[in-house]
């Protein structure tokens, strides 16, 4: 807080002297310049640590579950839910080497 | 400022590599980091603009490191510093500036550009230490604990170079006739 004349003098002073700096590719230099950082893929663990414990539970607890296999329709073989759930950690796989351009579709 | 506009544009960087997001960071705060350095350099152009790229980048490399304790600007600003004083250590930028560094002023223009009230020559009546309290408490409207935290300085020791530049500042004004405008 600027509350004497001094304070007050030296402020209005500097605020004269403020000035905006026009940019002028100042920020398109900083960004060229950036080094390419390599992200942390620690993210990706928790996710699916997290999946899996709830799998490994919901497995594990649900009395339901020998049920739940049972209202499957007939021709439903299990495996196919099994093997949905083993392809979700390529299925992201995929997606996120197309959103880092590792892949081009097109 | 937002404080929380900031750590959104920041956590976007962190998160998803979002370097947009950092290029928008650096237009909001390039005009001030600049002249914070233009004021520092005595109006050295070309050094205060090698400076504050070299603040960005290290900005963006320690990026993961902002807790957001601080606001952005403050730590940004204490890049800054360290940016500042390493170039002073490396002797790119004179340490102590002497009579020389007055002939050699790129002075930015402004209405008192070359007078006795041109702030580069009113700052030269006070030590770094105080010339960067000064210009961080009365330009970027930063307080005493920030200014702390970017010249990684005990409060009381903040207080007292900020006291001292006043009294000088304060001094010089007045001798040389400056009016409150």
């Amino acid at each position: 807080m600027k509350t004497d004349d001094k304070d007050r003098m030296i402020y209005n002073y500097m605020q004269q002297n403020k000035r905006e700096v026009e940019d002028i590719y100042f920020s398109k230099k900083v960004m060229q310049k950036l080094p390419p950082v390599q992200r942390s893929k620690e993210w990706i663990i928790i996710p699916f640590a997290a999946l899996g414990s709830l799998l490994a539970l919901w497995l594990g607890t649900d009395p339901e579950l020998p049920a739940f296999t049972l209202q499957l329709p007939a021709d439903f073989n299990l495996y196919y839910l099994l093997g949905g759930i083993a392809a979700l950690p390529l299925l992201v796989l995929a997606l996120y080497c197309i959103r880092e351009k590792r892949i081009q579709l097109l | 400022m937002s404080k929380t506009e900031d750590l959104k544009w920041v956590s976007r960087v962190t998160l998803l590599g979002d370097t947009k997001a950092f290029d928008h960071l650096t237009r909001k705060y390039q005009s001030s980091i600049r002249q914070f350095f233009l004021n520092l350099t005595m109006g050295d152009t070309q050094l205060s603009d090698d400076l504050a790229q070299d603040t960005f980048i290290k900005a963006y490399l320690n990026l993961s490191s902002f807790q957001g304790l601080a606001g952005f600007s403050t730590w940004l600003f204490r890049i800054a510093y360290n940016v500042y004083y390493d170039a002073v250590r490396s002797r790119k930028v004179t340490a102590d500036i002497d009579e020389t560094a007055i002939n050699q002023l790129h002075q930015t223009e402004n209405e008192f550009s070359g007078s006795k009230f041109d702030i580069q020559t009113a700052l030269l009546q006070l030590r770094n230490e105080e010339r960067t309290a000064i210009l961080l408490f009365y330009m970027e409207d930063k307080n005493h604990k920030e200014i702390a935290k970017i010249m990684n300085c005990p409060l009381g020791t903040i207080k007292t170079y900020i006291l001292k530049g006043k009294e000088k500042l304060g001094k010089y004004l007045k001798e040389n006739g400056y009016e409150d405008r």
